[in-house]
């Protein structure tokens, strides 16, 4: 498979005010279409970061990240903006729904950036709560789903338009076990109808399971791949 | 469009009582009180403009053509003929002009006789208001006189007057003759609105006015009405551009330059002063979104994660603060609109009418002022989102999605 996301030699320090904190420190990654990869490490270890930059929501100090063979780095607000709404879906560990619009809308705003008419837009996001069975929720507002629900709906709005990439960062982690697995075999079946290219980044020694390739972090270094 | 839709319903959701909704109705209340303050006041700016054009064109012509030499025969009806084919006057008339002084028994007065153009004079199209007037047999041996006059001279209709001008006492001091005296019968008494004109005017039949005048002063010039008065301006570059010989052009604009001045400045001084209630209700706008941009920062960070641009979210923010705005605009047209229709139809201002000469509050409103006012609103909460809209555009996508 040809490699989708690549990114080298990235580093990123955050100054404070008592300390210098290296969170990256040289980190070199490729992803190949339709993989499923698993970043694993404690909590600290700098993943979340990787992430961000890898999708291209942070910048790092040093490095290079390209998709195909487009240079993130290099691209404007607005072009970096569009290349995330098309092809890019984030799953966080809070769902991060707005909470004055229903689910469907919710689901149908990233559709809404580009110039969709609102009643496709609607229509393709009944469509993909129906993926993720909550197409007799959809007109409900957030604050009345709960929690796993909550989760499949951001899901949900993850692939609104169609993304090549899913990047999920500890997306069970304010979940109890059972839903948890319920949103695991969800990505998993999801990925596979999608031909998704999924990147997930956890503390949970659990998600390993889901298959693919598991990379562990620690001190801002890739340690471990296979 | 993402930000139009988001913007909106972020308006919508206000509904809940909190510290920012509050805010957020206080500045669109003042946004209506300031739009609907604009309203009334200009319209009764308006009202008060238009009474006084009104009283000030009531017998005065829109526009004078002075001959600066008196012209021949060929020359006026060549003027005559323009004017008459100018589809927008109405009327007009030759005229002579010159101070004389009228008496009748002890009492005299120093006045300005206009000698008006038999035609026009004995026509219905003769613009003073009459107070009184007889059918008599003096035919053109007739003088029009101000019910101010009639008064202080203590003459009635059907009196005779002794009627010359300064031209004539001019003539008899150097020649040592009798002054050329006319005896003109009061046939008219008329009363304008207009003290000026109350005060210093009589009105005679032009060939009447002969004998009090020397030839080269004999006609003074032409009158002009107007069907719409506000036309003058055009009609004066229209006859400007033509040429005519010996002719000045004054239009009623000219004449009245200081009072219209003044008018239009109060009116200028009115708009900006009542546009700083609005601006003030727009600091409210400033302040209830800048908060609800604080409020909303995890909305605007996974917006942006999902692919809305910086000036996307600038954009929602900018909608937001204009919508209020033209809320407010809306309220404050439909509060100030009504005490208009109010005060048009029902006069819940009334004033006393044998004090004044009108019964009520002369109010009018001009579409082009209730464009320029929503401007103003608009402009202003535009404004005023401005801040709070940068800010949210400068959203740290990653403190504002950060889980913590
Ligand atoms: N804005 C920031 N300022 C300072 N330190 C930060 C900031 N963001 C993250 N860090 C630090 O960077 C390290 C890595 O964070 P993160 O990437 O979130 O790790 P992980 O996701 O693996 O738990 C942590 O020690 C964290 O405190
Ligand atoms: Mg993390």
């Amino acid at each position: 498979m040809p490699t989708i996301l690549k990114c080298e030699n990235i580093f990123k320090t955050y100054h404070t005010e008592e300390k210098i904190i290296e969170v990256l420190r040289g980190v070199t990654l490729e992803l190949e279409e339709s993989q499923t990869t698993v970043v694993v490490g404690a909590s600290g270890a700098g993943k979340s970061t990787f992430l961000h930059i890898l999708s291209g929501l942070d910048e790092p100090d040093k490095g290079k990240v390209f998709y195909m063979n487009e240079d993130l780095l290099k691209k404007s607000d607005e072009e970096i903006s569009a290349f995330r709404n098309q092809n890019i879906g984030f799953v966080f560990q809070f769902h991060y729904l707005l909470p004055e619009f229903t689910a469907e809308e919710n689901v149908a705003l990233p559709m809404l950036v580009q110039n969709i008419s609102f009643s496709k837009a609607i229509e393709r996001a009944r469509v993909l709560l129906k993926e993720v069975n909550l197409e007799e929720r959809a007109s409900h507002k957030p604050a009345e789903l709960s929690g796993g629900e909550q989760q499949r709906v951001a899901i949900a709005r993850a692939l609104a338009n169609n993304p090549k990439i899913l990047f999920a960062d500890e997306p069970t982690g304010n979940l109890d076990s059972d839903t948890s697995k319920l949103i695991e075999n969800l990505l998993v079946k999801l990925r596979e109808k999608y031909g998704l290219t999924l990147l997930i980044v956890t503390h949970n020694d659990e998600l390993k399971k889901i298959g693919g390739r598991v990379i562990t972090m620690k001190d801002g270094k890739i340690i471990e791949s296979n | 469009m993402i930000e139009y839709f988001v913007a909106k319903r972020y308006m919508k959701s206000k509904r809940r009582l909190n510290f920012i909704t509050v805010i957020s109705r206080i500045s669109v209340l003042g946004v209506s009180l300031g739009v609907a303050a604009l309203i009334v006041v200009l319209s009764v700016f308006n009202g008060f403009g238009d009474l006084a054009k009104k009283m000030m064109l009531e017998a005065e012509p829109h526009l004078i053509i002075h001959f600066t030499k008196t012209p021949d025969k060929t020359e006026i009806g060549n003027i005559k003929k323009f004017l008459r084919d100018y589809n927008d006057v109405s009327s007009c008339y030759l005229f002579s002009q010159g101070k004389a002084i009228i008496g009748i028994g002890k009492s005299f007065d120093i006045l300005t006789v206009t000698g008006v153009e038999n035609d026009y004079y004995f026509s219905d199209k003769f613009r003073l208001k009459k107070y009184s007037e007889t059918e008599s047999s003096a035919g053109k041996n007739s003088i029009a006189i101000s019910l101010y006059t009639a008064i202080k001279l203590n003459a009635r209709l059907g009196d005779t007057l002794g009627v010359t001008s300064f031209q004539n006492l001019e003539k008899s001091v150097t020649t040592f003759l009798t002054p050329r005296v006319i005896k003109p019968v009061v046939t008219m008494i008329f009363n304008t609105n207009n003290n000026r004109l109350n005060s210093k005017y009589v009105y005679m039949p032009l060939s009447k006015t002969k004998a009090l005048f020397a030839r080269k002063n004999r006609l003074a010039g032409i009158s002009v009405f107007m069907k719409n008065f506000k036309n003058a301006g055009k009609l004066k570059s229209a006859l400007l551009n033509k040429h005519f010989p010996f002719t000045e052009i004054t239009t009623w604009e000219d004449t009245h330059k200081q009072l219209l001045t003044v008018m239009r400045i109060e009116r200028w001084s009115a708009y900006l002063i009542l546009s700083l209630i609005i601006a003030i209700a727009s600091f409210n706008i400033l302040s209830s979104l800048t908060m609800s941009v604080t409020v909303k920062q995890k909305d605007i960070g996974v917006m942006r994660s999902f692919g809305v641009s910086r000036k996307s979210i600038k954009k929602i923010f900018l909608i937001e603060g204009a919508l209020t705005g033209l809320k407010g605009a809306l309220l404050g047209f439909l509060i100030g609109f009504s005490i208009y229709l109010a005060q048009l139809y029902f006069h819940i201002y009334s004033l006393d009418a044998t004090k004044y000469i009108i019964d009520a509050l002369p109010v009018k409103l001009y579409f082009s002022d209730v464009l320029a006012i929503t401007f103003m609103a608009l402009f202003l909460a535009f404004l005023s989102a401005l801040y709070p809209s940068t800010i949210a555009a400068k959203t740290n996508v990653i403190e504002a999605i950060k889980w913590e």
